[in-house]
C-alpha cells in the first residue's frame, strides 16, 4: 500500500530534479547524522507507535461502549458505569495523545535543530576548504543556497520522515482492525484508493507545472525589482522611475495570473477530501444496512467501521500529498552530498614544515599549469626573484599573470609541472598557513567584509592594535581618506562597501595587506582604481613600503613598471622577456609592443589615430579559454587577444572541409576568405604591428606565414597609412 | 475585470507623490494590512458569504451523520424496514448538503485566493513605487538585498497571512459559531458552555500566537544573517584564503548557525505543549459526558444514540480546529509584523523635499556654488566645507582629489540627489532647491563611475534616457559614442541582449553605451565620473573621442584621472578634505598649487618627461 502511495504522484512527475544518487545511498549518508541521535529517534518512533495505537483504539473503545449501552434500561448500573468508563477513556486517551504529540514534537525540535546546525557547520567547513576552482565556478549565491536552503529542506524532510512512519502505522493498524470488524466494508474502503491516488497524482502533476510557472514569474519579478533597486541612481538621473514601475507592474500582473491558476487548482483539494469522506460514509452506512438485513451488525460496530475507515483514508491522502515534498528533500540531500564529495583544496603534506624566515628568494622553475586538463595557461615559466627585489609583471589579458602570482605562488592551486620555492623550500613542502602568513596578496577586485573600516584593516593581523592601523594608514597616505568618511574608521561597510568608491575600497585593502606585514607582496593591479592624486600619493609611499619585501606587481601603470627592478613579460602563458624598462625597450620585442599599446597613452603624448582607423572591435568573452589553433590564430590576427567573431570562426571551419580546426593548424591552408579578412585588418594597423602579428602567429602555430602574404599585408598597411 | 490598482491613475506631471498618497490613504500599517478588504470589498464579501454557507452545510452534514446512524439503530432495534423512507430522505439530504458544501467551499476558496493574489500584486507594486521615490539618502544606508527581500518575500508573507491563514480563521470562526448553534438545538446547556469556552479559547490562543510571533521573526533574521555571512565568505574566498582566516570565518558562521538552531528549538518547544488545546479537550469531554447522561436518561428520545453521535461528531469537528487555529494565528501575527516592517520603510522621512511651487531656470547662465557645505543625511561629518565656485556656461571643468575629498559629492548635489546642508547651488539666479528633481534631472545628466546597464537590448539601454527616441536618433547617438560599428558587427545588432542572459560587454564598451545613453538625453550640464582603470590604447582612444563628442556644446564637469583631460580643461578644481585647495588651468595650478605639483611629479610623463619618452619609444603615431 505504501508503495502504491509512493508511486502514485511520482509516476506523473516528468520534470522533477534528476538525482545523481539512489535513495539508498542518500539514506545511508543521512544515517551518519541520524545515528548520533539514535535514542531520540527511537523515542520518537516508539511514541509514534503508541500514538497510532491510540488513534485506532479510541474508536474501538467508544464502539464497544455503544454496544454495551443498554438504552432500554436507563437506570441500570451498567449504563452509568459505561458512561463513566467512556468519558474517562475519551478524556485520558485524548490527553495522552496530546502529551505524546507534544513530547515528540519537543524531542524532534531539539534533535532537528541540533542536527541542522551540525550539517550546516560540516558543510560550511567543507566548503571553506574546498578546491578554489569549484568555489569560483559556482556563483556565491548558489553555494549559499546549498548551505541555507537545501539543509533546511533536509530538516523538513527528516521531520516528514517520522511523520510518514506514524502515518503508515495508523494506516496499517486501521486497516487490520477494519478487516477484523467487517471484511466486506474493509474491502469496500479499498475501493476508494484509486480515486485518492488519481486525485493526488493529477494534483501534483498540474501543481508541479503551475508551481514552476509561478516560481519563474516570481523570479522575473524579483530580478526586475533587484535591477530597479540596483540601478536606482540611473533611473533617477534620467527620470525613468515611472517606466520601470510600469514594467514591474506588467510582470507583477503576470505573476498574479499564474498564482490565480494555482489558486484554481488548489480550490478543490480540501473540499473534495471532505466530500469524499462523506461519500465513503454514505456507502458504508448503506452497506451496513444491507449487511444488517442478513446478519446482525451492532450500532457500535457501525460506529467502529466509520471511524476506522476515516483513520485509514485520511493518512492515505496525507501521505500521497507528502511524497513530492519528500522527493524534493532527497534532491536537497543529493546536492548537499555533492558538496561533501567535492574536490578539497590542496592539502598540507604530512611532513610539512613552517616556512623559514632566512631567505626570501622566490624561484619559479619550469612552472606549467592548467585549470582544466590540457588547457595550459602557463607553460614552462622559469625565473627567480632576489630578496627585496621589485618585479613588475606585464602582459595582455589572459597571459597568465594573475594565475602565476595570485593563484600559484599563494598555493591556491598546485602547479602541474615544475616547482615554486621560497628560499630552498618547495612551497608544497611548507605549511599553507605559514606560507600565507608570509605572502600578502592584494587582489584585483577589492573585497571588503561587513563590519567597520577598522575591523576590515585588522582582518589580516588580529594581534595588531588600533594604533597600528592608524600608523599604517598614515604611511600609505590612506588616513586622510578614511578620516573623511562619515564615521572615519568606524564607518560601517554595507554590501561589500557600496557606499565607498572603488578607490576607497582599494586603498583599504592595501592597508589591510600592509598591516599584516608580509615578507612577500603580490599586488594584482592593486591601485588600478585610484584617482590620479591618490595614485601619486601611494606611488610616493611605495618605495618605503616595498623595502625589504620581495614584491611582485602586476602592473597597469606606467609609473610602476618604470620603478621596477626588473620586468617579467608574459605572453600566452610563457615568459618571453625579462629585464628593466630600458633594456626591454631596446629589444623592441613584445614589451615594446605592449608598452605602446597599454602604457604610453597614460601620459600626455599626442596620439593621432582617427576614430575610423581604430579597426574592428569584438566581443570580449572567454579570453582565458583558448580552444585550439583556430582560435589562437584569430587572436594573433586580432592583435589584442580577443575572441574571433562567430563569422570568423565559421569561415575558418568552412575552410577545413569539416575537419576539426582543433587538430589542423592553418597557415598553408588559409582560405581566400581568411586572407581577405587579414587584408581588411591590415588597413588599420601599422607595418610594425603586422610584423608582431606574424611573429605571434608563428609562435602559436610553429609554422611560417607565406612570405608573399606578409609582404602584401605590409604594403596594404603602408598604403592605407599614407592615405590617412 | 479591470485591473484595479491604486497607482493606476498616476499621470505624467511630476507633482504626484505616491508616498504621500499611500501614507494619507492608509494612515498606518494595520490599515494597510487590512486594506485588502477595502480594495476588493465585494469579492471578499461574496467569498465570506459562501464560506458561511459551506461552514453551515458541513456542520449540518456532520449532524446528519448522527441522525442517519440513529435512524439505522432505531430501525434495527425496532425491527423495522432498514431503508425506511426517513432514512432514505436523510441520506438524500446528506448528498445535497455535501454537494452544496463542495461547491460553495471550492468557489469561496477560489475567490478568496484570487482576490488575495490581487492584493499581493497591488501592495508589492505600491511598495516598490514608494521605495523607488525615496531619495538617495535612503538608498545610501539601506542594503538593497534587504529591500528586495521585503518586496518579494515579506509581501508573500503578508499574502499568506491573508490567504490561507485569515481565510481559515474566518472559516474556523463560522464553524465554531454554527456548530455551537446546532449543538444548542440539540441541547442548549452544552451549546452555551461551548460558546463561552471558545471565546476564552480564542483569547488565549491569540496571546499564545503573540509569543510565537517574535521568535518567527527572529528566525527569519537569523536565516538572513546565515546567508549573508556565507555569501560574503564565498565572494571573498581569495581574501579569506590569502590571510589564512578560514577558522575565523567558520567560527563566525557557526555562531550564527547556532543562534538559528537555538531559536528553532525555542519555536519547536513553544509549539509542542500548546496547552489551549486542553481547554477544548476538557470541554468536549464534559459535553460528551453530559450528552451520554441524557441519552441514558432518555432525555433525547428514541433516537438518543443518533443525537449522541451527532453531538460527538460536532464536538470532534470543533476539536479539529485545534490543529488549524494556532498555526494560522501565528501566520496572521507574522503578516502583521511584516506589514509593519514594510510600512516603516515606506514611511521614510525623506530629507529631500520637493518644492511646493517648482521654478524653472535659464540654463544658459552660470552654475554657482555659494558657500556650500554638506553632510550626508544622518551623519555629522561635513564632506563639503564652504565650497564656492562658479562655472561659466559651456565650460569644461575637471575635478580632481582623493577619495573622500568631496568631488563625487559635488556631482550628486548638482543632480539634486541631495540638497546642500548649507549654502545654495544656483543656475543663474534660481536655486536648484526650488526646482523639481525631475526638472533638474531632465537638464543634468550623469555618467557614473560604475556603469549600470539593464539586462535588456542595446537599443533599450541607449534609449533608456529617451524612450520615445526614433531609431535614427539612437543610431546617431551610438555613432557619436564610437559604439555604432561595434553594434553593427553583432549578429543581432541593436537587438542584442546584454547582461546575465545575453552577451558580456567589456568595460570600455559599457562605458560608451552609457555615453550614447547620456548623449540621447541631450543635457545642458554633463557630469562625468570617469575613473576608468588602465585600458589599451584603442579602447582609450575610442573613449576619448566619445567623450569629446558628448562634451560638445554643453557645460561639463568631469571627475578624471586622465592627464590629457586635465590639460585640456578650462578649469581644474582640486579638492581635498571637502575644500577647494586649487582652482585654475593646468598651467596655473602647476605654479600655484604644491599638491598639484606633487601629483604631477609622481605621475608618469609630465611635460618634462615627454621628450625623452618619445625618444625611447620610437614614436607611435
Amino acid at each position: 500500500m505504501s508503495h502504491g502511495a509512493g508511486r502514485g504522484p511520482a509516476r506523473f512527475g516528468k520534470e522533477k530534479y534528476k538525482r545523481a544518487r539512489s535513495t539508498r545511498v542518500l539514506l545511508s549518508y543521512l544515517w551518519r547524522y541520524i545515528k548520533k541521535y539514535i535514542w531520540e529517534i527511537s523515542l520518537v518512533v516508539v511514541i509514534s507507535i503508541l500514538f497510532s495505537a491510540l488513534t485506532v483504539v479510541n474508536p474501538l473503545i467508544i464502539g464497544e461502549g455503544l454496544n454495551n449501552l443498554d438504552v432500554s434500561d436507563p437506570s441500570s448500573f451498567s449504563a452509568y458505569s459505561t458512561l463513566i468508563i467512556l468519558v474517562v477513556v475519551y478524556l485520558v486517551v485524548t490527553t495522552i495523545g496530546w502529551v505524546m504529540n507534544s513530547f515528540s514534537t519537543r524531542v524532534m525540535a531539539k534533535m532537528n535543530s541540533k542536527m541542522l546546525h551540525e550539517v550546516r557547520s560540516d558543510l560550511y567547513t567543507k566548503l571553506s576548504y574546498s578546491d578554489m576552482a569549484y568555489l569560483k565556478n559556482e556563483q556565491s549565491g548558489n553555494i549559499t543556497a546549498r548551505v541555507t536552503a537545501d539543509t533546511g529542506e533536509l530538516a523538513v524532510g527528516l521531520h516528514m520522515f517520522t511523520s510518514i512512519v506514524s502515518q503508515l502505522l495508523v494506516i496499517t493498524a486501521s486497516f487490520v482492525m477494519l478487516m477484523i470488524t467487517s471484511w466486506i466494508i474493509g474491502l469496500m474502503t479499498l475501493g476508494a484508493l484509486p480515486s485518492i491516488f488519481l486525485m493526488a497524482g493529477g494534483l501534483s502533476y498540474f501543481a508541479r507545472k503551475i508551481v514552476l510557472r509561478v516560481r519563474r514569474a516570481f523570479g522575473i519579478v524579483s530580478g526586475k525589482m533587484a535591477e530597479g533597486l540596483e540601478g536606482i541612481a540611473v533611473a533617477k538621473s534620467f527620470n525613468r522611475e515611472e517606466e520601470l514601475a510600469t514594467e514591474l507592474r506588467e510582470l507583477n500582473h503576470k505573476h498574479y495570473k499564474y498564482s490565480r491558476q494555482f489558486g484554481m487548482l488548489m480550490m478543490f483539494v480540501f473540499p473534495s477530501m471532505t466530500a469524499m469522506s462523506y461519500i465513503v460514509f454514505i456507502v458504508i452506512i448503506v452497506a451496513s444496512g444491507w449487511i444488517n438485513m442478513s446478519a446482525f451488525f451492532s450500532i457500535g460496530d457501525i460506529f467502529k467501521v466509520l471511524q476506522l475507515s476515516q483513520s485509514f483514508l485520511f493518512p492515505m491522502v496525507m501521505l500521497s500529498m507528502m511524497f513530492p515534498q519528500l522527493e524534493s528533500a532527497l534532491g536537497a540531500m543529493d546536492r548537499v552530498i555533492d558538496i561533501f564529495e567535492a574536490k578539497p583544496a590542496v592539502a598540507d603534506a604530512e611532513d610539512a614544515e613552517d616556512l623559514q624566515i632566512k631567505d626570501d628568494t622566490v624561484n619559479f622553475k619550469n612552472v606549467s599549469f592548467a585549470y582544466e586538463a590540457n588547457e595550459y595557461v602557463l607553460t614552462d615559466v622559469s625565473f627567480s626573484a632576489k630578496p627585496g627585489e621589485m618585479i613588475a609583471v606585464v602582459g595582455h589579458t589572459g597571459a597568465g599573470k594573475t594565475t602565476l602570482f595570485s593563484s600559484l605562488l599563494t598555493r591556491f592551486y598546485d602547479v602541474n609541472n615544475g616547482s615554486i620555492s621560497i628560499g630552498d623550500q618547495d612551497i608544497r613542502a611548507v605549511k599553507q598557513s605559514s606560507l600565507r602568513n608570509a605572502i600578502g596578496l592584494v587582489t584585483q577586485e577589492p573585497f571588503l567584509f561587513t563590519g567597520s573600516v577598522m575591523e576590515n584593516i585588522l582582518y589580516g593581523a588580529p594581534n595588531a592594535t588600533e594604533e597600528d592601523v592608524y600608523g599604517i594608514s598614515k604611511r600609505i597616505n590612506a588616513d586622510e581618506f578614511i578620516e573623511a568618511l562619515p564615521q572615519g574608521y568606524d564607518t560601517q561597510v554595507v554590501e561589500g562597501g557600496k557606499k565607498l568608491s572603488a578607490g576607497q575600497r582599494q586603498i583599504i585593502t592595501v592597508a589591510r595587506t600592509m598591516l599584516a606585514d608580509p615578507r612577500i607582496l603580490v599586488l594584482d593591479e592593486a591601485t588600478s582604481r585610484l584617482d590620479a592624486y591618490t595614485e601619486s600619493l601611494v606611488q610616493a609611499a611605495q618605495k618605503e613600503l616595498f623595502k625589504g619585501r620581495t614584491t611582485f606587481v602586476i602592473a597597469h601603470r606606467l609609473s610602476t613598471i618604470k620603478d621596477a627592478d626588473r620586468i617579467v613579460v608574459l605572453d600566452h602563458g610563457e615568459l618571453e622577456e625579462l629585464g628593466n624598462h630600458t633594456e626591454l625597450m631596446k629589444k623592441d620585442g613584445i614589451y615594446a609592443d605592449l608598452y605602446n599599446t597599454y602604457y604610453v597613452h597614460q601620459g600626455l603624448d599626442d596620439i593621432t589615430i582617427k576614430p575610423e582607423d581604430l579597426g574592428i572591435e569584438t566581443l570580449d568573452q572567454d579570453i582565458q579559454t583558448k580552444k585550439g589553433a583556430a582560435h589562437k590564430m584569430a587572436m594573433a590576427g586580432g592583435m589584442k587577444g580577443k575572441k574571433p567573431s562567430k563569422k570568423e570562426v565559421k569561415k575558418m571551419k568552412k575552410g577545413k572541409d569539416g575537419g576539426s580546426p582543433m587538430e589542423q593548424p592553418h597557415s598553408k591552408g588559409l582560405t581566400p576568405e581568411m586572407i581577405e579578412d587579414l587584408k581588411e585588418r591590415a588597413k588599420g594597423l601599422n607595418p610594425e604591428d603586422i610584423k608582431t602579428m606574424m611573429k605571434k602567429m608563428k609562435k602559436l602555430t610553429g609554422e611560417d606565414f607565406p612570405e608573399e602574404l606578409k609582404k602584401m599585408l605590409i604594403q596594404i598597411s603602408e598604403k592605407h597609412k599614407n592615405k590617412a | 475585470m479591470a485591473v484595479q490598482t491604486v497607482t493606476e491613475d498616476n499621470g505624467t506631471n511630476y507633482n504626484d507623490d505616491i508616498q504621500q498618497e499611500i501614507l494619507k490613504k492608509y494612515k498606518n500599517e494595520n490599515r494597510w494590512f487590512w486594506s485588502a478588504f477595502m480594495r476588493y470589498p465585494f469579492r471578499y464579501l461574496f467569498a465570506i458569504i459562501l464560506m458561511a454557507g459551506s461552514a453551515f452545510t458541513s456542520a449540518k452534514t456532520v449532524a446528519l451523520v448522527g441522525d442517519v446512524v440513529g435512524l439505522l439503530a432505531f430501525n434495527m432495534s425496532e425491527n423495522l424496514t432498514i431503508f425506511s423512507s426517513d432514512f432514505i430522505t436523510t441520506i438524500i439530504w446528506m448528498i445535497v448538503y455535501v454537494a452544496i458544501g463542495f461547491v460553495s467551499a471550492s468557489v469561496s476558496i477560489y475567490i478568496w485566493a484570487d482576490t488575495s493574489f490581487r492584493f499581493q500584486r497591488d501592495i508589492r507594486q505600491e511598495f516598490y513605487e514608494v521605495i523607488q521615490q525615496h531619495s538617495m539618502a535612503f538608498f545610501d544606508v539601506t542594503d538593497s538585498g534587504v529591500i528586495l527581500s521585503m518586496g518579494m518575500n515579506e509581501v508573500n508573507q503578508i499574502r499568506l497571512a491573508m490567504h490561507p491563514s485569515f481565510r481559515q480563521l474566518v472559516n474556523s470562526f463560522f464553524t465554531i459559531v454554527i456548530t455551537t448553534y446546532l449543538v444548542i438545538e440539540y441541547d442548549w446547556i452544552v451549546g452555551t458552555v461551548l460558546a463561552v469556552a471558545f471565546v476564552v479559547y480564542f483569547i488565549i490562543a491569540w496571546f499564545y500566537a503573540e509569543r510565537v510571533g517574535p521568535i518567527r521573526k527572529k528566525l527569519a533574521t537569523d536565516l538572513g544573517n546565515l546567508s549573508s555571512v556565507s555569501q560574503e565568505m564565498f565572494k571573498g574566498i581569495d581574501t579569506v584564503r590569502s590571510f589564512d582566516n578560514h577558522e575565523k570565518e567558520i567560527t563566525k558562521f557557526n555562531h550564527v548557525s547556532e543562534e538559528y538552531a537555538v531559536d528553532m528549538k525555542r519555536e519547536g518547544y513553544l509549539s509542542s505543549f500548546y496547552w489551549p488545546a486542553l481547554i477544548t479537550i476538557i470541554i468536549t469531554a464534559a459535553a460528551f459526558a453530559y450528552g451520554l447522561f441524557n441519552v441514558i436518561q432518555g432525555n433525547y428520545g428514541p433516537l438518543g444514540v443518533g443525537v449522541l453521535i451527532s453531538i460527538l461528531g460536532l464536538l470532534l469537528n470543533l476539536n479539529r480546529q485545534n490543529f488549524m487555529i494556532p498555526a494560522h494565528l501565528i501566520n496572521l501575527q507574522a503578516g502583521l509584523q511584516n506589514a509593519k516592517r514594510l510600512w516603516n520603510v515606506m514611511d521614510f522621512k525623506d530629507p529631500l523635499v520637493q518644492p511646493t511651487t517648482p521654478q524653472d531656470a535659464d540654463w544658459d547662465k552660470t552654475v554657482a556654488f555659494n558657500d556650500v557645505s554638506f553632510a550626508y543625511p544622518g551623519t555629522e561629518k561635513l564632506v563639503l566645507k564652504n565650497v564656492s565656485f562658479s562655472i561659466p556656461p559651456g565650460a569644461r571643468v575637471a575635478l580632481i582629489g582623493g577619495p573622500g575629498s568631496g568631488k563625487s559629492t559635488i556631482l550628486k548635489l548638482i543632480l539634486r540627489l541631495y540638497d546642500p546642508t548649507e549654502g545654495t547651488i544656483d543656475i543663474g539666479d534660481v536655486s536648484i532647491e526650488t526646482m523639481h528633481t525631475s526638472y533638474v534631472r531632465s537638464k543634468v545628466t550623469m555618467v557614473e563611475q560604475d556603469i549600470f546597464l539593464f539586462s535588456d537590448t542595446l537599443k533599450a539601454n541607449i534609449a533608456f534616457s529617451k524612450p520615445d527616441a526614433t531609431f535614427e536618433e539612437i543610431r546617431k547617438a551610438a555613432e557619436r559614442a564610437q559604439i555604432a560599428t561595434f553594434i553593427d558587427s553583432l549578429p543581432e545588432g541593436y537587438e542584442t541582449v546584454i547582461g546575465e542572459r545575453g552577451v558580456t560587454l567589456s568595460g570600455g564598451q559599457r562605458q560608451r553605451i552609457a555615453i550614447a545613453r547620456a548623449m540621447l538625453s541631450n543635457p545642458r550640464i554633463l557630469l562625468l565620473d570617469d575613473s576608468t582603470s588602465a585600458v589599451d590604447i584603442k579602447t582609450e582612444l575610442r573613449l576619448r573621442y566619445a567623450m569629446d563628442e558628448l562634451m560638445k556644446d554643453r557645460t561639463s564637469i568631469v571627475v578624471t584621472q586622465r592627464l590629457t583631460t586635465l590639460v585640456a580643461a578650462d578649469v581644474i578644481i582640486f579638492m581635498k578634505r571637502g575644500s577647494i585647495i586649487g582652482i585654475g588651468k593646468h598651467k596655473d595650478l602647476l605654479k600655484t598649487s604644491s599638491d598639484y605639483q606633487f601629483m604631477c611629479q609622481h605621475l608618469p610623463m609630465t611635460e618634462s618627461e615627454r621628450q625623452n619618452n618619445n625618444a625611447s619609444s620610437g614614436g607611435n603615431a
